[in-house]
C-alpha cells in the first residue's frame, strides 16, 4: 500500500495509543477478541485531531465498533471511547456530573483554535506527568449516582443498526443483509448528538434517567411498629448469607437472616426497630451484592387481623404492591381470587397452581410444608377492595377458629369441612399465624414474623397463639 | 512504407468447436462491463465479471483436464489470447481450491487478521448460513460444499 509520508513524531500533538480505553459493554462479552489499530485513522469527533482507531467486533451476534473519540477527549470526561458514557457508572455525561455535582464544562472550550489548543496541552501536560483534574477518581459516590448506575454491561447497544432499506420496503439483500430488519424506534430519544452528549448539554437521555431519578420511590417505614425485617428480593445463587449480613450488619443488631433460595429472596430482622430503619433507609435502592442489584422491601406480619381494618390492610399491601417480585401466574391467581362472591365462603372454585391440583381436605394437624402449593412467601393483594372484603370474612372465619387451632398447639390451619384449602403461604422461616383462615387470608401482603424465632418448640404454641391473637388485635 | 509486424491470429485445429460458446461468454462479459449500476451496491457491480471470468476460465479447464476433449496447443493457444485465466486454473489444480471463486478472496494479504474470505468457509463451520462475499459475490467455493 502506498506510504504516506508523515512529519516527524508528529509535531501537530497527533494523538497515538496503545489500546482504547472502553467499557465493558462496549468490548464486548467474548474474551477473545480481535482487534486492528490503526494510527492516525480518523479524526476525533469532538476535538477533530487524527487519532489512533481501534477496531473490534464485540461478540457474535454484533456490529463492529470502534473508537470515535480521541483518548485525550475521553480522560478529560472519563468516558469510554466509543459510547461516550461514564467509565464507572455507565452512565450519560450530563447525569453523572449532576448527580456528583460536577461541573467541568467551563474549562474545556469548545470552539475550533480553542478547543485544540486546550486538547493539545492537556495532552502534553498528561504525556509530562503533570497530573491536573483527574479528580475523578477522588469524587465519592453519593446516594444518587448508585441508585441510577449501571450494575450489568449492556450488549443490546452493540446490535447491527436498522436496515435503512428495510424500512423503506426496499431491502433485496434478503437474508444475507447484515443489518436489523426492524423497524426504528423513533421518538424524542433518538435526536442525540455526539457532541451534546459529550458536553452533557441537552441529552435527551440523561434528562429522561434524572426525571426517573426524581421519581423513584422511597421506602417508607410501615405503620406498625413492631415490625424490624425487611424483604430483600432479586437474589440469586451467588448471594450467600454472609454476603447479606456483611451489607446490613452496618446498620443495627442482626437478629436473623433467612434466605428462601426457592423465592429468590430473603429477611433480614434486626433486634431493634431503629436498625431495620436505618438499614431501609441506607439501602434502599442501592443494594448491589456481587454486581446483582437487589430490592429491598419492608416485611409484613402474617398475622391475620381479627378486626375489620380492610383499609389499613388494603393500604399496607398497596405499599407492596408493585413488588413485581411474585411471578405473574402468582399475581393474576391472586386478583382472580377475589372476584370470588364474598358471600360464597363455602364454594370458593379450586385454583391449582402450576396444575398442581388442590389440597385434600385434612382434619388433622397440617403443617405449611405438607401444602404442595405454599411457595414459601405470602402473596400481596393487589386489589384493596376485594381484598379488603375477603379479610373482612377472614376475621370472622378466624374468630371461629382460634379455638381450634389452639387446641392443635401448633401452626395448624385446619381448613373448615366442605371447604377447598386455597393455596396459603405462609411465610418461610416464620410460624404462619395460629388462626389462618385459609382461603380469605390468602391474599395477603408479605409478612414477617413478630417476634420470629426458629421453629420453636411445640410446648411453646398454644401459649404463642394465645399472644399473637392478642398482638394483632394492637396492630389493627 | 516502414514494414509493419502485425499478429495475425492463427487458429489451431479443434477451434471451431470451442468457438461458439467462447463468443458467446465474451459477449455477456460485454454485456456485464456495460450494465449500468443502478439499484446496486459499488461491489455488489463487479460481481458479474468475477462470476463470468471463472465460467470462461471454467470451460478451458474443464474441457483439457477433466473431459480431455481439446489439445494441448489449444488449451495453451486459449489461455495466451485471454479466454481463460492461467492463474486461476493454476490454483484449481491443487487439493482443497479446486472450486476457487477468484484469487482474491484467498489472498491472506488482503484481509485483515491474514485470514481469507469468508466464502471459502465451509458452510457447516461458518455461523451465518447465507452471506455473499463483497469481493466476488462468491455464496461459498470450499471444496466440500
Amino acid at each position: 500500500m502506498a506510504h504516506r509520508l508523515l512529519r516527524d513524531a508528529e509535531a501537530d500533538g497527533w494523538e497515538r495509543s496503545d489500546f482504547p480505553i472502553i467499557c465493558e459493554s462496549c468490548l464486548g462479552d467474548n474474551p477473545y477478541v480481535r482487534m486492528t489499530k490503526a494510527d492516525y485513522d480518523k479524526e476525533c469527533k469532538i476535538c477533530t485531531r487524527p487519532f489512533t482507531v481501534f477496531r473490534w467486533r464485540p461478540g457474535r451476534d454484533a456490529r463492529y465498533k470502534k473508537t470515535e473519540i480521541c483518548q485525550t477527549c475521553s480522560k478529560l470526561k472519563n468516558v469510554c471511547q466509543v459510547c461516550l458514557l461514564d467509565l464507572e457508572y455507565g452512565l450519560p455525561v450530563q447525569v453523572r456530573d449532576t448527580a456528583l455535582s460536577i461541573n467541568s464544562n467551563d474549562a474545556i472550550p469548545k470552539s475550533d483554535v480553542n478547543r485544540e489548543y486546550f486538547a493539545e496541552e492537556h495532552d502534553r501536560r498528561a504525556r509530562a506527568g503533570i497530573d491536573y483534574e483527574s479528580s475523578y477518581g477522588k469524587v465519592r459516590p453519593n446516594d444518587t449516582i448508585l441508585k441510577l448506575q449501571r450494575t450489568t454491561p449492556y450488549y443490546k447497544r452493540n446490535r447491527a443498526h436498522v436496515c435503512s432499506f428495510y424500512v423503506r420496503g426496499q431491502c433485496t439483500r434478503g437474508p444475507e443483509c447484515p443489518y436489523r430488519h426492524e423497524m426504528p424506534v423513533e421518538g424524542e430519544l433518538s435526536q442525540q448528538n455526539i457532541k451534546d452528549r459529550y458536553y452533557g448539554v441537552n441529552d435527551p437521555v440523561a434528562l429522561k434517567l434524572l426525571n426517573k431519578a426524581g421519581e423513584m420511590p422511597s421506602l417508607e417505614p410501615p405503620e406498625d411498629e413492631s415490625i424490624r425485617t425487611l424483604y430483600v428480593g432479586g437474589l440469586d445463587a451467588r448471594v450467600t448469607e454472609q454476603d447479606l449480613r456483611d451489607n446490613f450488619y452496618a446498620h443495627g443488631e442482626i437478629e436473623s437472616v433467612k434466605m428462601v433460595l426457592q423465592r429468590a429472596c430473603a429477611f433480614v430482622t434486626y433486634t431493634t426497630r431503629e436498625g431495620a430503619e436505618k438499614a431501609a433507609e441506607e439501602l434502599a435502592n442501592k443494594l448491589v451484592i456481587k454486581g446483582l442489584r437487589l430490592k429491598l422491601l419492608w416485611g409484613k406480619p402474617q398475622v391475620p387481623k381479627p378486626e375489620t381494618e380492610g383499609s389499613d390492610e388494603a393500604k399496607q399491601q398497596a405499599a407492596v404492591a408493585h413488588s413485581g417480585l411474585l411471578p405473574r401466574a402468582v399475581i393474576s391467581q391472586q386478583q382472580n381470587q377475589p372476584l370470588q362472591p364474598p358471600g360464597t365462603q363455602n364454594q370458593p372454585p379450586p385454583m391449582p397452581y402450576f396444575n398442581i391440583p388442590p389440597l385434600p381436605q385434612q382434619d388433622r394437624a397440617y403443617y405449611p410444608s405438607m401444602d404442595p402449593q405454599r411457595m414459601g412467601a405470602l402473596v400481596p393483594s393487589q386489589e384493596g377492595a376485594p381484598s379488603g372484603s375477603g379479610s373482612n370474612e377472614g376475621k370472622s372465619g378466624s374468630e371461629q377458629k382460634q379455638p381450634q387451632a389452639q387446641h392443635y398447639g401448633h401452626p395448624g390451619m385446619p381448613p373448615p369441612p366442605g371447604q377447598f384449602y386455597p393455596p396459603y403461604y405462609p411465610p418461610y422461616g416464620y410460624m404462619p399465624p395460629p388462626v389462618p383462615p385459609p382461603h380469605q387470608q390468602y391474599p395477603q401482603p408479605y409478612q414477617s414474623r413478630m417476634p420470629p424465632p426458629p421453629p420453636p418448640p411445640a410446648g411453646d404454641q398454644a401459649s404463642y397463639q394465645q399472644k399473637a391473637p392478642a398482638g394483632t388485635s394492637q396492630q389493627q | 512504407m516502414p514494414k509493419v509486424k502485425t499478429n495475425r491470429v492463427k487458429y489451431p485445429e479443434g477451434w471451431e468447436l470451442i468457438e461458439p460458446t467462447l463468443r458467446e461468454l465474451q459477449a455477456k462479459m460485454r454485456e456485464a462491463e456495460n450494465d449500468p449500476h443502478d439499484g446496486k451496491r459499488k461491489c455488489e457491480a463487479l460481481w458479474p465479471i468475477f462470476k463470468i471470468a471463472h465460467q470462461k476460465s471454467r470451460y478451458i479447464f474443464d474441457l483439457y483436464h477433466r473431459r480431455k476433449e481439446i489439445s494441448k496447443e489449444l488449451y495453451e493457444f486459449c489461455m495466451d489470447q485471454g479466454y481463460a485465466d492461467r492463474n486461476l486454473i493454476a490454483k484449481w489444480k491443487k487439493p482443497g481450491y479446486e472450486r476457487l471463486c477468484c484469487l482474491r478472496c484467498m489472498q491472506p494479504r488482503d484481509h485483515n487478521f491474514q485470514t481469507t474470505c469468508v466464502c471459502r468457509v465451509p458452510k457447516h463451520l461458518r455461523e451465518e448460513k447465507v452471506i455473499e462475499c463483497v469481493h466476488c459475490g462468491c455464496r461459498g467455493c470450499a471444496s466440500g460444499d
